[in-house]
């Protein structure tokens, strides 16, 4: 038995020839223990933290805080109550993608492509990538946001500059690291959580607005709103990313339980950054300031940073952008090019992988190309882009329902009938809500 | 009578009306292309036509289908075929080409790469059809998409030339196992191995490139069917990482047949993974020299010469002269890895010097190894590390490096071509 616990520390020795002896006493190979029990339970857990949580808080990207920021900004603490069921639904179908790729072992495009065929690929491939456009764009609005903030208000110079930086970044850089540095940079919106405490909130008025639904029927910028935060907090992007991410991780049906809890922490974690945004944003609500620039936005933070909190919320929201403006283009082209069979990958040199690069580069470019016609209103680009991308995430919600209910392909882990239940009548939710918005806003026009 | 033949796609068929030249009235319209395997191209037998979702679907056999011009609109068939006497009773070795083919990956041997196949392509012959080629060119997916003529128009114009179909004889075809959930993977013996002949013959590392690219259940399903020599040799040529997760796959016997049959250096490495009874238990179902080569491997850490080292190396006596040193290296060389350089011993098996093959050939007889032996040699000791290995390698350029322990005995050698293994594989991994 300790045959494998001898450890061989080296004595001093006699140098002859040119033995090269290294001094240091190398301990044997820690042996891995058998998981056991509660403890065991939890390092489990925390071996499959990531792919929740690293998904989920990419939500929190430039269209999502800016978009979160507005709700509370445009109408107080009236839209706080849409937490619970948006942190609800972001839970059960990041559990149902994440079983599915554990349960298959596949991505989702490649479901998509085995079980509805080229057509309705490759259409949805369409949507997805102007989907794809729509987030590009509001990150790099959010990059001449923050640049704006930081005093560096010519955005014709600071955008393309920072889009090559972009672009450089992945192929140069390994993918691993945008996705720490993008990680860290949400660490910022932590500030909102603090924030949130040192301004004067009247908590029991905040409580009772949490569980009081309200909806207006004919205000299309509320409809409009509610949609984007349907569409930045469960974004299509999302769904397809979450999959990939623990097919993966290598996360098997076995290991499934455990990590089940890391969606729905994961997905708390995403609640509460919503609700600490909007409830922080309120302030700018009662204090009657109209919000259009960034600068407006970045207020929410002065009860913690005072005059700093421009440069706080430029520095967060800078890092974040940057992030997201390489990994959703990056997720959007992966995606594209599964269902094509076509080389994809950062590791891939561009003459191996064109059309992966070219898919890549095109959404950065439009993007850019979006933010720079002059005049634009930043605020706005940003809000809409997540309305689209409420418009089209029932559409992928539908095909993921399909998908997991196939008893060809999830064998026993189909869905049970709650999760049938609350899932199809959410998507049924977000869809009328969906249409309500399209002919509201249609007839203002 | 005129030979007419004709190629066309599995698509042209899929969706077509199906009439009843009889009556006029249609069937309904074909949902499956059933084949039955033949000596090298299955055969069309039948196809399913799906009436209506209330009416089900019936299927109907090819001789019945009249013989149609292309490019297919309607297909017809003969009198009185919709009897009841019930669908052809199907066996266990039809090919439902849709259902197992169409949007599906499959290995392409010829090119060792995993491929999807956008379309199949059929050869109509008289009245009998093949299936005989996969399309998984691009042109196949804007063909199902209806915009060909768009896409010919394009091309033409701005390269003057169309993009062609990119087709993989079904001779190169390899279904992958039809395996999508952990569950069935346990249950069943995925299928004949016969049926992964062509398989066979592929190199090692080109396996492992298919692997690589497949989802993880289908690896491990197809792994599966390998058989035992080359599936150790593969799962030599992968990650670690990959590794581990395939032999979990396998069951307990077959896990310690594959560990048995891979080189040492390689199945110490994964079975330092393992908790200390289930090594143990894995080096019992060894053969004992083989299980205590391991063991003395996994006696040294991780990332050291020591784990990085083989033990196949000739090392002789320095009083040999050189007929009996080549006498013993050709009794020697079956086994051995690294052939090049002979090392010179003395009693107590301290490391003296170090003969290269050349230099034994072009020496006279009466030589003994101890005269004719270089003194000069770089060696390492079994707790060096590995990057310092590498190193020493990059400096010196040697083929092996020598690996003695505190008293100078030598205990193997380092390839050069595993510590480059190993040092890349870390590059790689911080990617």
């Amino acid at each position: 038995m300790n045959e494998f616990n001898k450890s061989n520390s080296p004595k001093p020795d006699q140098k002859n020839g040119s033995v090269l002896s290294s001094d240091t006493v190398a301990s044997v190979e820690a042996k891995k223990m058998p998981v056991l029990g509660w403890w065991g339970s939890i390092l489990l857990f925390l071996s499959l933290l990531g792919p929740g949580l690293i998904t989920g808080n990419f939500g929190n990207d430039a269209g999502g805080i800016t978009t979160y920021s507005i709700c509370g900004a445009e109408f107080g603490l009236t839209m706080l109550w849409m937490v619970i069921p948006v942190t609800l639904l972001l839970i059960i179908y990041q559990e149902m993608s994440g079983r599915m790729g554990a349960v298959t072992g596949k991505g989702l495009s490649d479901l998509i492509r085995e079980n509805f065929g080229i057509k309705i690929a490759f259409y949805l491939m369409i949507i997805k990538f102007v989907a794809g456009i729509a987030n590009a764009t509001a990150e790099f609005g959010g990059i001449a946001s923050s640049m704006e903030l930081l005093g560096l208000k010519n955005k014709y110079l600071t955008v393309p500059l920072i889009g090559i930086i972009v672009w450089v970044l992945p192929i140069k850089f390994s993918y691993r690291r945008v996705e720490k540095l993008f990680l860290i940079g949400i660490l910022f919106f932590g500030c909102y959580i603090v924030s949130g405490f040192l301004s004067p909130v009247e908590w029991p008025e905040v409580g009772r607005q949490m569980i009081t639904p309200s909806f207006h029927f004919n205000d299309p910028k509320y409809l409009m709103l509610f949609i984007a935060l349907v569409g930045t907090t469960i974004a299509p992007w999302m769904i397809f990313y979450h999959q990939s991410a623990v097919v993966e991780k290598g996360i098997k049906v076995s290991d499934y339980k455990y990590f089940r809890w890391e969606t729905i922490f994961s997905g708390l974690t995403v609640g509460a950054v919503i609700f600490f945004i909007i409830v922080t944003s309120s302030s700018l609500y009662d204090n009657k300031i109209n919000v259009r620039t960034a600068q407006e936005v970045a207020q929410a933070l002065e009860p913690l940073a005072g005059h700093y909190a421009e440069i706080l919320f430029a520095v967060g929201f800078l890092i974040a952008s940057v992030g997201a403006a390489i990994i959703l283009p990056l997720s959007t082209a992966f995606s594209v090019c599964e269902i094509f069979g076509w080389e994809s990958g950062v590791n891939k040199r561009f003459v191996d992988a064109p059309q992966f690069y070219g898919l890549y580069t095109l959404q950065l470019i439009i993007g850019i190309a979006i933010i720079l016609v002059p005049g634009i209103n930043l605020i706005a680009v940003m809000v809409l882009s997540q309305v689209v991308n409420g418009l089209i995430i029932p559409i992928v919600l539908v095909i993921v329902i399909i998908l997991i209910n196939k008893k060809k392909i999830m064998g026993k882990y189909v869905n049970g009938p709650l999760f049938n239940f609350i899932s199809i009548a959410a998507t049924i939710a977000i869809s009328i809500s969906a249409v309500i918005m399209l002919i509201t806003v249609l007839r203002e026009i | 009578m005129q030979e007419t033949k004709h190629f066309l796609f599995l698509t042209d068929l899929l969706g077509r009306k199906v009439i009843d030249s009889s009556t006029g009235k249609t069937i309904g319209r074909v949902s499956e292309v059933i084949a039955t395997p033949k000596e090298v191209y299955p055969e069309i037998n039948r196809l399913v036509v799906k009436r209506s979702w209330w009416r089900g679907s019936v299927d109907i056999n090819w001789p019945d289908i009249l013989s149609f011009d292309l490019p297919v609109k309607i297909l017809q068939t003969k009198n009185n075929i919709l009897n009841p006497a019930g669908p052809p009773s199907g066996n266990g070795s039809d090919i439902h080409i849709k259902e197992n083919f169409l949007d599906k990956q499959i290995v392409d041997v010829s090119g060792c790469k995993v491929v999807r196949v956008n379309d199949l392509h059929l050869l109509k012959e008289n009245n009998k059809i093949w299936l005989v080629h996969v399309d998984v060119g691009f042109r196949a997916i804007v063909r199902r998409l209806g915009w060909l003529p768009w896409l010919d128009r394009l091309t033409e114009w701005v390269f003057s030339t169309k993009i062609r179909d990119k087709l993989v004889s079904w001779k190169y075809v390899q279904q992958l196992p039809s395996i999508t959930t952990e569950e069935h993977l346990g249950a069943s013996p995925v299928k004949l191995k016969s049926s992964y002949q062509c398989l066979r013959d592929l190199h090692p590392v080109d396996m492992a490139d298919i692997l690589i690219n497949l989802s993880r259940n289908e690896r491990i399903a197809l792994f599966k069917t390998l058989n035992l020599p080359l599936a150790s040799e593969t799962l030599c040529e992968m990650k670690p990482d990959v590794q581990r997760s395939l032999l979990d796959g396998l069951d307990r016997p077959t896990q310690r047949m594959i560990l048995n049959m891979m080189a040492p250096d390689k199945a110490a490495d994964l079975i330092s993974h393992y908790p200390l009874r289930r090594r143990n238990e894995t080096l019992k179902s060894f053969e004992p020299a083989k299980a205590e080569e391991i063991k003395n491997l996994l006696t040294h850490p991780e990332e050291t010469a020591g784990a990085l080292m083989t033990t196949k190396y000739v090392a002789l006596s320095k009083d040999l002269t050189v007929p009996e040193a080549l006498a013993e290296v050709k009794k020697a060389a079956p086994a051995v890895d690294g052939i090049y350089y002979i090392y010179v011993i003395d009693e107590s098996h301290a490391l003296l010097g170090m003969v290269t093959l050349r230099k034994l050939l072009s020496s006279s007889d009466q030589s003994k190894l101890s005269e004719i032996m270089n003194t000069k040699i770089v060696k390492v000791k079994t707790n060096t590390r590995e990057r310092t290995v590498a190193n020493i390698f990059v400096k010196y350029n040697f083929m092996a490096i020598p690996v003695v322990d505190n008293q100078n005995k030598i205990k193997g050698i380092v390839m050069f071509k595993n510590a480059v293994e190993k040092v890349l594989s870390h590059l790689v991994r911080e990617d």
